[in-house]
């Protein structure tokens, strides 16, 4: 087991490589560059910002700087908006305050993964021992519709809904911490002051309040499919003759459920974690744009749209990444649950 | 949201009408300018209390020279101030003193005088700036057009340590101007930068606050990259009131990051935020907002950026090249836009329509009765186009003598609504005259390369929006001189020979008006060109969208208004009720 | 975003093809018939896709053709007229369009100008269009037949802002949306049977370069790819080459696991009795791949391609939304969103008929996934819906 992950790491090597290829292809293929907007202010400005981007090296010569880079030094080049390096404008800008965006991404992808499993359990549960009446039904038409609201509308609505029906804006009270008065308000992480302020109770409950529209989107997209799996798999364990004859010792349907039916359940689903992840990093993308939340995502995106080219390669490789390790986890997930499967 | 307007950036240098002789209110040397109880429409304030604006994205630099772009100079703006004001008055500076000769300015700095970090600012620091830093060829900035005369800059001194003189070689209109767009920069904490050649890459964004020092109003608190900017009082601000109070009356403006249109909107309806320059269709929604009681103000203020379609005059294509290069069509063209549908479906009703260039207010002709003028005329337009010879084919379309229809395209940047509906409308109704319009939708980088990429460019139209006309004038010789360097319809070998006549003429009249420091004379020579433009339809004028400001009224008094949709005018005198 | 990339697990391939194929559609149609929801919801999708074909009857107008009255200014925002719909004995009528004007908001309208009336008539002569792209014709179902400037128009579901028909609008708009999803899932099939097929059927050095080459593409992160890509389209391109570019990337981002399962497919098919008995008769290998195994993977393709298309709808939407996807003056439904998020507050407070291109969007991704559940049920009865008839 242990040289079959050792094997399956190594392998991710020549992977990444030739994906940083495509990704550096993508780039270059791309009409105009970073500096182009900039020939409307002056012919210098531009030269200047050529110069200083080295875009105007050939593209080989680009490319593997840039790679000798990253494998000599972990040094993932800089950002052509403010000359910070890469893993900074990504990864590592901000405070122990502030968290960053690592941080943010990490929490906003296992939150909503979390999320959609909390709801899906118990929904997907519903839907399999009420199987064919109208509660299965109304489970699965829940879940259907999280699915086919296109998200980016889900996440603008939500923000609507909040300031304009239920004017969130209204409630207001007066900080301890802050020593200043406070009103709830949408978008972005925290309110006001607490961007900086130090790690309190008040501080943790405004995220809370912030992270739950985001969580709420990022989940939507992905409940039907959870809650479809979990039913089905309950399903199956339910019609075993285990469960049957647990049923004719004459225990309550609840035990019957959660004691035997569930854990047996769980044990393909837990193998499904890892193909979730890479689509709740997804969901993330599209919620970090609309609901302004600093993470990598979000980085991702300003970069993209003014042809940051080295922060769109790592952010693209850094993706890839979480896809690989999502699948990776997946594999090993399922051995563990399941130790008929072999590794060669 | 990605907000891709083709806006050629004309450097944002604050116009200057006058150029008047030494003010000096304040008698006493060594005392703090006195902001004026007339300009403070709702009294004086308390001091306290913060203000939050949404910035539109990550500031890029802390640099006030370097930066360019609005996320940055929002900040800046408010972190720098000039030693005169806009309208030529000393203010940080204790006098201005304009020699006989006009060509020579004296100026003379306060006594204690200082950064926002304690320490005191010098004529050497105005030396410094000047000299070392926007003359110096290895550093680039937008300033530095706006200092250039015939070629070369002014001369700069310090006479004593509080004393500087500039001395421009020839006389130059633009001057004042550009001391009013020019921050001081300290010498103590720039010199190594400047020094080392690193000055491009000095106060990036990871700069420790306290390294980071200026005049203006407001010093750098912190800024955590997505998600907001704060900044403080300077408490070594060099502006009181006329009580006596130190100015700025806020102790913190905050600047949290917000990178969509949307959710700005939806974050001032929330009271998130205390001001907000709108789009003009979030004005209903505003005023739904007050009607329901919310002290939101909408106020209209004046821009004058020109939005246009401009034909490539040197196409690829024989039939295209004429056709572009003939006054008749380009008036005809005119003619047949209905500006005022652009205006209605784009801008919610909130713009007026143009037919010549935007240009400062102070020598703005264009609403004269005996202006040039092309009202939505589709038989005029049609006439014109007969006169030219382009027979109508069976379909209903326009054709050239050899039978090929007339057909061009135009080019919008993908993502624009904006410029996108103006060109949808104007293809629609091109339509009608009979002439075929293909509008395409580019990457913004593409569009920039089919105008500047190439000489002679490849485009065969462009809708594009420029800014900046509200500036100083000398501004549009970028533009509408035959060798300027936003010149992109060209008709020249792009060297100013063979141009047309007219055009040859509009050349004349903005070196001379360059060089005229008579503001009659100077408003006649432009009043000239704006007619010259206007009626040769160098490019289409289509209409100047109103510019927009909201405040909350309940929680900020005396807002005066922004420039450029981000920059506060008055920060220093802003308070929170 | 939708994933909905089909579990339907090989190991029952080996029931489904042992059964004879005659009878095997005959079953799969019985099961799918008895499925109450993927029923109705075929039907709603077969009623959306008729709509959608015959846009250009259906609809009074077309899709980007400007509507002004006599001054030649638009009649922009025109509220849904089908509410306004009045009926004399069996003669359905419109009134004429009268604007409004709310001075404090600034918010122009229309009402309805009691003094005028427009009767609606059938096969009505209008706007001349291509029917299937291909047939000239100028005759729509229904109109009011008046002159381009007279105010007697008839906007279903109301105008955008150039005064647009929005119902003409959605339904040559779904053209584009729903067109784009089977064209994607079309290309990724070709692309993923053709790989997946010979790397199964071949196995070896093939199968390992194809497998290799999978795992690439099963890396790269879809939506931040995609928004990557579409912003290097070849400027050069005109509106209609840039759909199908889109297309293309679409494609392109979504084969690798459709190739994936088709190679696992083959590789369980290629040791089946009648495969080999056809090999011992000497049959090519192409007629192998196209003749006895790729039929056989035919409900599973069926399937997967249905719970595909939601997807490829809704990412197409997003795409356009955040300006990467069609450009004007295509029309797609996640364009008509951009029209309403563009201005959001504004829209949906002043103008909320405009969201409708959005409930088409839900309509359309809602019952493509019972479909597609249904589907996959009939066709694979014993993975998921196991218990479904116990």
């Amino acid at each position: 087991m242990l040289t079959y992950l050792l094997r399956r790491l190594l392998y991710t090597i020549p992977l990444l490589l030739i994906i940083s290829v495509i990704v550096f292809l993508v780039m270059q293929l791309s009409p105009g560059n970073f500096c182009t907007t900039l020939k409307l202010q002056s012919e210098q400005i531009y030269n200047e910002c050529v110069e200083r981007t080295g875009i105007d090296q050939s593209i080989w010569v680009q490319y593997g700087k840039w790679i000798w880079g990253i494998v000599s030094g972990f040094d993932f080049g800089f950002s052509f908006q403010n000359g910070q390096p890469v893993m900074t404008q990504l990864f590592t800008s901000g405070t122990f305050e502030s968290g960053n965006p690592l941080v943010w991404t990490l929490v906003l992808s296992f939150g909503a993964m979390i999320l959609s499993w909390l709801l899906a359990l118990p929904l997907g549960i519903y839907a399999a021992t009420n199987q064919g009446t109208w509660r299965d039904w109304a489970v699965n038409v829940f879940g259907f519709i999280g699915l086919s609201i296109p998200n980016f509308f889900l996440a603008i609505g939500i923000l609507w809904m909040l300031v304009v029906v239920f004017q969130v804006g209204t409630n207001c009270w007066q900080s301890e911490q802050l020593g200043q008065n406070v009103c709830l308000g949408v978008s972005g992480l925290f309110d006001g002051g607490y961007v900086t302020a130090s790690w309190s109770g008040e501080k943790f409950l405004n995220l809370i309040w912030h992270l739950w529209p985001a969580l709420l989107v990022i989940a939507a997209a992905n409940l039907a499919a959870i809650v479809r799996y979990v039913r089905s798999e309950m399903l199956n364990v339910l019609s075993e003759p285990y469960v049957q004859t647990a049923r004719s010792k004459g225990l309550s349907e609840r035990v019957v459920v959660v004691k035997h039916a569930l854990k047996n359940a769980l044990n393909p689903l837990i193998s499904m974690l890892g193909y979730w992840l890479p689509s709740m990093f997804e969901g993330t993308l599209v919620a970090a744009m609309i609901l302004q939340l600093p993470t990598v995502e979000g980085a991702y995106w300003t970069a993209l749209r003014q042809g940051d080219q080295y922060v769109v390669m790592a952010g693209l490789l850094f993706f890839s990444m979480i896809l690989i390790v999502g699948n990776l986890l997946s594999d090993f997930l399922l051995a563990w649950v399941n130790p008929k499967i072999r590794y060669q | 949201m990605k907000k891709q307007l083709l806006t050629l950036l004309l450097v944002c240098v604050v116009g200057l009408g006058l150029l008047g002789g030494s003010v000096d209110l304040q008698a006493q040397p060594g005392s703090p300018f006195v902001v004026p109880a007339v300009q403070m429409q709702d009294g004086f304030g308390q001091q306290g209390g913060s203000v939050t604006i949404d910035n539109i994205d990550n500031p890029k630099t802390f640099n006030p020279i370097t930066q360019n772009e609005a996320s940055s100079s929002a900040i800046t703006s408010l972190m720098h101030e000039a030693l005169i004001d806009t309208t030529g008055q000393a203010t940080l500076a204790q006098s201005l003193d304009i020699a006989p000769n006009q060509t020579t300015v004296t100026i003379r700095l306060r006594e204690g005088s200082s950064f926002s970090d304690g320490e005191p600012m010098t004529a050497n620091d105005v030396v410094f700036t000047l000299n070392n830093i926007i003359f110096n060829p290895t550093i680039s900035s937008t300033l530095k057009d706006a200092w250039r005369v015939s070629g070369t800059f002014p001369r700069v001194t310090a006479l004593d340590s509080l004393t500087v003189e500039i001395a421009s070689p020839v006389s130059f209109s633009g001057l004042l101007s550009a001391i009013a767009s020019t921050p001081i920069l300290p010498q103590h904490l720039l010199q190594d930068d400047v020094d080392n050649g690193n000055f491009n890459a000095a106060w990036g964004i990871g700069t420790s606050p306290n390294e980071i020092a200026g005049t203006g109003p407001f010093r750098l608190k912190s800024f955590v990259a997505g998600q907001q900017v704060a900044l403080e009082r300077n408490p070594f601000y060099g502006k009181v009131d006329e009580n006596g109070t130190q100015l700025p009356y806020l102790n913190e403006i905050i600047l949290p990051v917000v990178a969509d249109d949307n959710v700005r909107l939806l974050r001032f309806s929330n009271g998130q935020t205390e001001i907000y320059p709108p789009r003009p269709e979030d004005v209903p929604v505003l005023r739904q907002q007050s009607a329901q009681g919310v002290a939101v103000s909408v106020q209209e203020a004046g821009t004058v950026d020109m939005n246009v379609i401009a034909f490539n005059q040197d196409s690829a294509d024989a039939n295209l090249q004429t056709l572009f290069r003939d006054v008749r069509f380009r008036q005809a063209v005119s003619f047949a836009t209905n500006r005022q549908g652009m205006i209605s479906a784009n801008l919610n009703s909130l713009g007026e329509a143009r037919f010549g260039p935007g240009i400062s207010p102070l020598f703005w002709i264009g609403d004269d009765a005996n202006f040039p003028s092309f009202q939505f005329d589709l038989n005029q337009a049609s006439a014109l186009l007969d006169e030219i010879g382009l027979a109508t084919g069976s379909d209903g379309m326009r054709q050239f003598a050899d039978g090929s229809p007339v057909e061009f395209t135009l080019l919008t940047v993908q993502g624009s609504t904006v410029l996108t509906n103006d060109a949808v409308l104007f293809a629609n109704d091109l339509g009608r005259i009979g002439v075929q319009v293909n509008v395409r939708p580019l990457d913004l980088n593409a569009v920039i390369d089919q105008l500047l990429g190439s000489l002679p460019p490849q485009f065969d139209a462009v809708r594009i929006t420029i800014n900046g006309g509200d500036g100083d004038p000398n501004l549009l010789r970028s533009v509408f001189e035959s060798t300027g360097s936003l010149h992109f319809w060209k008709f020249s070998d792009g060297f100013g020979a063979g141009v047309a006549d007219w055009q040859n003429e509009v050349d004349d009249l903005l070196e001379q008006q360059a060089q005229s420091l008579d503001l009659n004379q100077r408003a006649n020579l432009l009043a000239d060109f704006q007619v010259l433009v206007a009626e040769n339809q160098p490019v289409i004028f289509l209409y100047n969208a109103q510019g927009l400001q909201t405040f909350r009224e309940d929680r900020v008094g005396n807002f005066s208004g922004t420039v450029e949709n981000a920059t506060l005018l008055n920060p220093e005198i802003l308070f929170r009720k | 975003m939708a994933t909905s990339t089909a579990n339907v697990q090989t190991a029952s391939t080996e029931k489904t093809a042992t059964l004879g194929s005659r009878s095997q559609a005959a079953l799969i149609w019985q099961r799918f018939k008895r499925n109450k929801a993927g029923f109705i919801a075929s039907i709603i999708l077969g009623i959306l896709a008729l709509m959608v074909i015959f846009a250009g009857l259906l609809t009074p107008y077309n899709a980007s053709s400007f509507h002004a009255d006599a001054n030649s200014i638009n009649f922009d925002y025109v509220p849904p007229m089908i509410t306004w719909i009045h009926f004399d004995g069996v003669q359905p009528y419109v009134h004429g369009l009268k604007r409004t004007y709310n001075p404090f908001t600034g918010v122009k309208g229309f009402e309805e100008n009691t003094e005028e009336r427009f009767d609606i008539q059938f096969f009505v002569e209008g706007e001349p269009y291509l029917l299937f792209g291909l047939i000239p014709s100028s005759i729509h179902l229904f109109g009011t037949g008046q002159p381009e400037g007279s105010t007697g128009q008839l906007f279903l579901l109301g105008t955008d802002r150039f005064g647009r028909d929005l119902f003409s609008r959605i339904l040559y708009g779904g053209q584009m949306a729903l067109g784009v999803a089977p064209l994607v899932v079309i290309f990724s099939f070709i692309i993923g049977i053709f790989l997946g097929g010979i790397s199964g059927f071949y196995g070896n050095k093939v199968d390992t370069f194809i497998q290799r080459t999978v795992e690439v593409a099963m890396s790269l992160p879809r939506l931040a790819l995609l928004l990557a890509l579409s912003a290097m389209l070849p400027p050069e391109w005109p509106a209609t080459a840039r759909f199908w570019g889109i297309v293309v990337i679409l494609a392109i981002v979504g084969w690798a696991p459709l190739a994936r399962v088709i190679r696992g497919q083959v590789l369980a098919l290629r040791e089946e009795e009648f495969v080999q008995a056809s090999r011992a008769l000497g049959a090519s290998d192409m007629r192998l791949i196209f003749k006895h195994i790729l039929p056989n993977t035919f409900g599973y393709l069926i399937v997967s391609a249905t719970l595909a298309a939601p997807s490829v709808i809704l990412l197409e939407s997003v795409l356009s939304f955040f300006g990467f996807g069609l450009q004007e003056p295509l029309v797609s439904w996640g364009l008509l969103m951009k029209d309403l998020t563009e201005n959001f507050q504004f829209q949906i407070q002043f103008h909320p008929w405009l969201i409708l291109p959005g409930f088409f969007i839900f309509i359309s991704v809602f019952t493509f996934n019972y479909l597609g559940d249904a589907l996959r049920d009939a066709v694979d009865p014993f993975t998921i819906s196991k218990g479904e008839n116990s």
